[in-house]
């Protein structure tokens, strides 16, 4: 055999399937998750049904934006943060008028910027819950928040950062899951140009009898997705075993660990800028008769314990919890420090990752606030004791 | 800009090998010269400021080589020319010693005398371990006469060279440069991009596929905090892990390095020949990190005076030899430790041979005594891998007291699962029962083997249809893994 005919067979073979996965992905993607449409069906379906939308990670966004727009009116408070809220209810909370704004990833800079969005943009807004994950680094970042102007609902995503995602492992591995879905169906063709041609699933029922669809599902687990209220199912994830949670505790505190370097990465000292526009919004929301509420996360029992001992992180996590803590009380801002569930009652199988609860966990934590309950806690909460006397901030 | 990315892959290399050929057919000088300019252009893409260091260090050390040179030509006197050399060293050793060793002899100098001396981080050039070898041993050949042509524009080509700059292999002056000289590499060759993509193709799909994926499990053990307790099992299959990230990273980067330069037409020298399959500590050092092992033996070594005044003094060569050479690749006691560790084992494996004991057990063992031989080897290696990988001595005495089983043997809390375990079982078939790269492909001599002796195995590369279906599929893999980006392990030395 020529070389020339070996090179002609080695380029086609590496080219034409890459060329084939660009094109399936990218067009995969363009109805899809990159689609800016499919935030706006999905509220359209989610308002017909009050089902469980199951949508794309990058459409997460632009679907809460749209939802809360459509719900506006009847909202008197938000819950911001990322994915380690998003199990939090107005219920655990005794409000109603409650939606979980929460998107997973979402760090500091954009809770900031979208509590000063949200402040101005909904006057009836008397109260907010903002999430500082400090374990996640989210409050360190550099990034400043970004000025909140009329946040457009829908963003989009470049052609060029779809072209690059098209060839990446996850994004192959699923096309594969995907063609074997496909070939099972019965009808090969037809499951290829119906997912070719809609980003939808389908709609199901879950086992609650509530409807689902998924709208071009980063991850297709059915009922995994978004309530009425803006909070996560997280179905079909698994909580922590006995094994599991000393092997999360015990990786938690590498130091090539995520939270170690996270906590290490400004010396434990949060972004005072994000502090500062906070306390704009609560001054804001108590002009209201409102409150801001600051919430530092559960984490898995026994961790912020292990975060706070250990010697790669203690300094700084112990200077992270110190400036949050006297930041809250001297601008009279309520603050409930989480970290430590254990205190709380929450147990490890309420979790199913370090830093993830399925909302079992925030049941016990206002549970456990007891008489400090919303809506009077909330107005003023901090003169408030429970049966015990204590603060209802910790 | 790494071999395994986008940039690299997509952009600069079509680039730069459609410019050399197009240069080419103008002049072979200009095609050299945009060879070099490309390679500066390479090293500048990870940081321009160190640029200038290197094109410095490049004019420093041509200069001295003329110099050298035309003294020894001009028949002056042997101390002169020693003398020469010895400036020539010096400022290379110098440079090296700055930005590599500075802030660890100070930091040990202030916990020597209990100070708190505010030392400031001093950022290592990339390569700079590579090229300063590199250009040491050109002055040496060049005071010994084996360094024959003075052409800058080669000379710069030599030690800038793409392929090799940023993590070896280190290559001689006397390999090179008559390659540089030879017409038919200016000419695209159909047979050297099939033979140059093939190698790179299986350089990159070690690197992606295979050593890339130990990374997080490895580091699941070593980046524990220090006085974890380890069982034995943990210990053993990140200490595992590590020996194959090692090897697949390090011998992946040398044959992606090999392929690129085939491309060219030019040949580089081996760097690995299945050094986990040998049979004792000598043998491997033969068949690890093979460029580095002869300018260890060639520059350091045979100048001490090798085994030339007796066992004693023999031995002793090898202590300082292996010591230096673990200093060679980082500044840190972890190193110096892994060095000596070698030189003991160099030191035993020589004392062994001189006593005849491996004639004793081979003729006890008949047939089992390759195996058994070859596991202890690895098992003496992966020993030494604690010291290699460990961030220090407090962390790696932790790794070791787990793997004597001092802590138990398993837990039903370990750091690595057996699931991890298992996988690398697949891994370790390749790495003993496959032929390597160069076996793959010893028909068409891909590279320099410096008389090695590479047997043709049955698995062997021909421009077939279904070996191009298979290195196609693996290349297919590769780019589906070229976003998850992670740097050569040995671009830090």
């Amino acid at each position: 055999m020529s070389y020339s005919r070996y090179l002609s067979v080695l380029g086609l073979t590496i080219l034409i399937p890459a060329l084939a996965i660009v094109a399936i992905n990218y067009r995969i993607g363009a109805i899809g998750w990159a689609n800016p449409e499919i935030a706006a069906t999905a509220v359209r379906w989610q308002r017909e049904t009050h089902g469980i939308v199951n949508i794309a990670v990058p459409q997460e966004r632009n679907f809460k934006f749209l939802s809360l727009a459509d719900r506006e009116p009847g909202v008197k408070g938000v819950i911001l943060g990322a994915s380690t809220v998003q199990s939090l209810r107005g219920a655990d909370l005794g409000l109603h008028g409650v939606y979980n704004f929460a998107i997973s990833s979402n760090d500091t800079a954009a809770v900031v910027t979208e509590a000063e969005y949200l402040a101005d943009a909904m006057p009836q807004l008397e109260w907010m819950v903002a999430s500082l994950d400090w374990v996640l680094g989210y409050v360190y970042r550099d990034e400043p928040p970004s000025v909140p102007d009329k946040v457009e609902q829908t963003s989009t995503i470049s052609t060029a950062a779809q072209l690059e995602d098209t060839l990446t492992l996850p994004r192959v591995v699923g096309l594969r899951a995907r063609l074997v879905e496909w070939v099972q169906s019965g009808a090969p063709v037809q499951a290829a140009v119906q997912a070719l041609t809609s980003p939808l699933s389908g709609p199901y029922r879950c086992t609650d009898g509530v409807p689902g669809e998924g709208f071009a599902a980063s991850d297709p687990t059915p009922c995994a997705g978004f309530r009425w209220d803006g909070t996560m199912s997280f179905e079909g994830q698994q909580p922590i075993t006995e094994t599991g949670h000393r092997l999360v505790l015990a990786r938690s505190l590498q130091q090539n660990g995520e939270y170690v370097q996270s906590i290490r990465s400004h010396r434990g000292m949060p972004n005072e800028e994000y502090l500062r526009d906070l306390t704009q919004v609560a001054a804001t929301l108590r002009a209201r008769g409102g409150r801001m509420i600051v919430l530092l996360p559960p984490l898995l029992p026994g961790l912020e314990r292990e975060l706070l001992s250990s010697t790669d992180t203690a300094e700084y996590a112990g200077l992270t919890k110190r400036v949050i803590h006297r930041w809250a009380a001297d601008h009279d801002i309520t603050l409930i420090d989480a970290g430590a569930s254990e205190d709380f009652g929450c147990q490890f199988s309420d979790f199913f990752d370090g830093h993830h609860n399925f909302g079992g966990c925030y049941d016990k934590i206002f549970t456990k606030l007891g008489d400090c309950r919303a809506p009077a806690w909330l107005l003023p909460p901090l003169e408030r004791k429970d049966e015990h006397g204590k603060n209802c901030s910790r | 800009m790494l071999f395994n990315s986008y940039e690299f892959i997509g952009v600069y290399l079509p680039i730069v090998v459609a410019l050399f050929f197009i240069m080419a057919r103008l002049n072979h000088r200009l095609a050299a010269a945009s060879l070099a300019v490309a390679s500066v252009a390479f090293y500048g893409y990870w940081d321009v400021r160190y640029v200038p260091l290197l094109l410095g260090s490049v004019a420093f050390n041509y200069l001295f080589g003329v110099a050298i040179s035309r003294n020894a030509r001009n028949g002056a006197s042997p101390a002169t020319v020693r003398a020469w050399l010895a400036c020539g060293i010096a400022g290379d050793l110098v440079l090296l010693g700055y930005f590599k060793y500075f802030n660890f002899l100070l930091g040990s100098a202030a916990a020597i005398a209990g100070a708190d001396w505010n030392i400031v981080p001093i950022v290592l050039p990339l390569g700079i371990s590579f090229f300063t070898f590199t250009q040491i041993a050109f002055l040496v050949d060049t005071s010994q006469g084996k360094a024959q042509e003075y052409n800058f524009v080669h000379y710069t080509l030599f030690v800038t060279y793409f392929p090799h700059l940023i993590a070896g292999p280190i290559l001689h002056h006397k390999e090179m440069m008559p390659q540089f000289a030879k017409p038919e590499i200016y000419r695209i060759s159909l047979e050297n991009l099939a033979i140059g993509g093939t190698i790179f193709i299986i350089g990159l799909f070690k690197k992606l596929d295979l050593a890339d994926g130990l990374a997080h499990v490895v580091a699941r053990v070593f980046e524990a905090p220090a006085g974890t307790r380890f069982v034995a099992m943990e210990a053993w299959a990140a200490v595992l892990g590590y020996a194959l990230q090692l090897y697949f990273d390090f011998s992946g980067y040398s044959d992606m390095a090999v392929g690129l330069s085939r491309l060219f037409g030019i040949k580089l020298p081996i760097n690995f020949n299945s050094p986990y399959k040998a049979a004792n500590i000598i043998e491997f050092w033969r068949c690890w990190h093979m460029t580095l092992s002869r300018f260890l033996r060639d520059y350091l070594y045979i100048p001490l005076g090798g085994n030339r005044h007796g066992s004693g003094r023999r031995y002793l060569n090898l202590m300082i030899t292996m010591a230096l050479g673990g200093l060679w690749h980082g500044a840190g006691w972890t190193y110096v430790i892994w060095g000596s560790l070698h030189g003991l084992y160099l030191v035993a494996n020589h004392g062994w041979q001189h006593l005849g004991g491996g004639r004793i057990l081979s003729r006890l063992l008949g047939r089992l005594w390759r195996p058994t031989a070859c596991l202890l080897t690895f098992g003496c290696v992966c020993v030494a891998w604690v010291f290699f990988r460990a961030p220090d001595v407090e962390h790696a005495l932790d790794i070791l007291r787990g793997m004597t089983g001092i802590n138990g043997v398993l837990s039903s809390a370990m750091h690595i699962g057996k699931r991890d375990t298992v996988e690398m079982l697949p891994l370790l078939a390749i790495v003993w029962l496959l032929p390597n790269a160069y076996e793959f492909m010893a028909r068409v001599e891909p590279a320099l083997t410096a008389g090695l002796q590479l047997r043709p195995r049955r698995l062997q590369w021909r421009p077939t249809v279904p070996m191009a279906l298979a290195i196609g599929v693996m290349g297919f893999l590769c780019i589906t893994l070229l976003r998850r980006v992670t740097p050569f392990l040995y671009f830090q030395f």
